[in-house]
């Protein structure tokens, strides 16, 4: 009870000090219950602390289901010899230099997964679970590939083409798996993002490319272009302002 | 008709059981590849350099130390209560001996002979045939005194009641070894550290090694320019005022 009234009534945390208390009844030495600092020893205390700056941690952005992994990047390594034979294999596929795309992938069953596999393979497509982002990411700094870092944070999954197909193609497969989500990827020698790849898919075949610029060029040796540019002068510099005007009219 | 309905009732459950479901997907066909892999196996640590004493367990301490000065009446003499035993860092015993675990002070007191008997006790009860303990402390030798109850002051210095053993900070009670791991030891030694008057921790010879590169790297990497040593000695703030010597001699730290 005695103890309650110290505690509820005012001031108490001024006499609660063990100099105001325990200055009688010790007989061993004061080396045990430790005396409250003063202000000018607290001072002094801060004022000759230790200064370090602490060594880089990983970043924060990170999945917090990945973040234990990926700070294993910045401890020393003790060599598994397990880890580097999949090193290995990961460094031998991003060698060979084929163009693969970066899908995320939301939580799937794995009939899904089966169906999508085989739709895939009848296209010459092939799904690639094994190149985990902590395998990439360690071997892809230094590459031409080190601006694919971004994507390989979540759960991912790779496409590749066994025979060589077109990957034009892929975006409209993917529209019937809505579970993968493309993100990006390496198509003949260039990187692309989702958007590039949009833009790449909708591009016309190389054959009506060829059948286009050769019309074109055909059209220069003879037909309307080389009627006009060898008529007179007076009638070619009116042709000229008028498809000037057209132009600018388009512009605006 | 009952014959009819009784079977589609027993053909409608079959359809919801397992059974059904292994005979759909044996029907499914599988893509099965065969390939070989490094099993993750975690490798169990070696035990090859640990020589283990012939005597494993604590021995018995006394509880009254053997006299000093062999007179005709062996009295014993009383002593005076010195904090200087329990003050400041422990400079010798503060390492390993076998190298593997143990309990370490963090603070000055006495240890008496209960705790020792009681630690001795228990771990004893706990080690097996591959284990061992010693003691890296000494039996009680340090005489207490005290009056007996409703004594006034004076008439002299009172007769003795027990024995205590002075720790410093940083001393290393027990050595525990043999062919264990950390998480074994320290559910064992964690009682110990418990029962102690002061701070106590339970070590390995690993977590010492971490304690002195970290010392070594603040110390290398320190941007600070005024150290505690430093300003003390030179007064920086008046501080001398505040301080104790054994600050200036162990750095505010003891």
């Amino acid at each position: 009870m005695a103890a309650l009234v110290k505690r509820v009534s005012p001031g108490w945390h001024l006499y609660n000090n063990w100099n105001f208390t325990m200055a009688r009844f010790i007989q061993k030495g004061n080396f045990r219950r430790k005396k409250r600092t003063l202000t000018s020893q607290r001072v002094f205390l801060l004022a000759t602390e230790e200064i370090v700056i602490a060594p880089p941690k990983p970043p924060k952005d990170i999945s917090c289901t990945k973040y234990k992994a990926a700070s294993n990047m910045y401890k020393e390594e003790v060599p598994n010899p397990y880890f580097e034979f999949r090193n290995k294999l990961c460094k031998e596929f991003l060698e060979k230099d084929e163009s693969f795309l970066i899908c995320h992938r939301n939580p799937v069953t794995a009939s899904a997964v089966y169906d999508y596999r085989m739709k895939l393979k009848q296209k010459g497509f092939r799904l690639v679970f094994g190149m985990t982002n902590t395998l990439l990411r360690k071997n892809i700094p230094g590459t031409k590939f080190e601006a694919l870092a971004p994507y390989l944070v979540s759960h991912n999954v790779l496409i590749t083409s066994s025979n060589g197909s077109d990957f034009r193609s892929l975006p409209a497969l993917l529209r019937k798996m809505p579970e993968f989500i493309l993100l990006g990827g390496y198509v003949d020698g260039m990187l692309l993002s989702r958007d590039n790849l949009m833009k790449y898919s909708k591009l016309p075949d190389l054959d009506t490319c060829r059948s286009e610029t050769a019309g074109i060029l055909s059209l220069i040796a003879g037909g309307k272009t080389s009627s006009l540019i060898y008529s007179h002068a007076q009638t070619l510099g009116a042709n000229l302002k008028q498809y000037e005007k057209q132009i600018k009219e388009e512009s605006d | 008709m009952m014959s009819v309905t009784m079977s589609t009732k027993v053909y409608l459950n079959f359809y919801n059981t397992n059974a059904a479901w292994v005979i759909k997907s044996l029907s499914k066909p599988h893509s099965y590849v065969q390939s070989a892999a490094y099993m993750k196996i975690k490798v169990a640590p070696n035990y090859d350099d640990i020589e283990i004493p012939e005597k494993k367990k604590l021995r018995m301490m006394d509880k009254v130390p053997p006299p000093v000065l062999h007179t005709a009446s062996n009295l014993a003499v009383q002593q005076r209560s010195e904090a200087k035993y329990c003050r400041g860092p422990e400079p010798i015993h503060n390492k390993l001996n076998y190298g593997q675990y143990g309990v370490q002070a963090l603070d000055g007191g006495y240890l008496s002979h209960k705790h020792m008997d009681a630690w001795r006790l228990y771990i004893n009860s706990k080690l097996t045939n591959v284990m061992f303990a010693e003691w890296r402390i000494e039996p009680p030798w340090k005489p207490v005194t005290k009056k007996g109850t409703g004594k006034r002051m004076g008439k002299g210095k009172s007769s003795i009641s027990h024995y205590v053993t002075p720790v410093k900070a940083g001393r290393i009670l027990l050595e525990v070894g043999g062919e264990i791991e950390y998480k074994q030891v320290y559910k064992m030694l964690r009682h110990v550290a418990a029962q102690c008057p002061f701070d106590a921790r339970i070590i390995s010879a690993e977590i010492l090694q971490k304690e002195e590169e970290q010392k070594n790297w603040i110390a290398t990497n320190n941007l600070n320019p005024f150290s505690f040593r430093y300003c003390a000695r030179n007064n920086f703030l008046g501080i001398k005022k505040d301080l104790s010597p054994y600050d200036l001699k162990w750095s505010g730290k003891y």
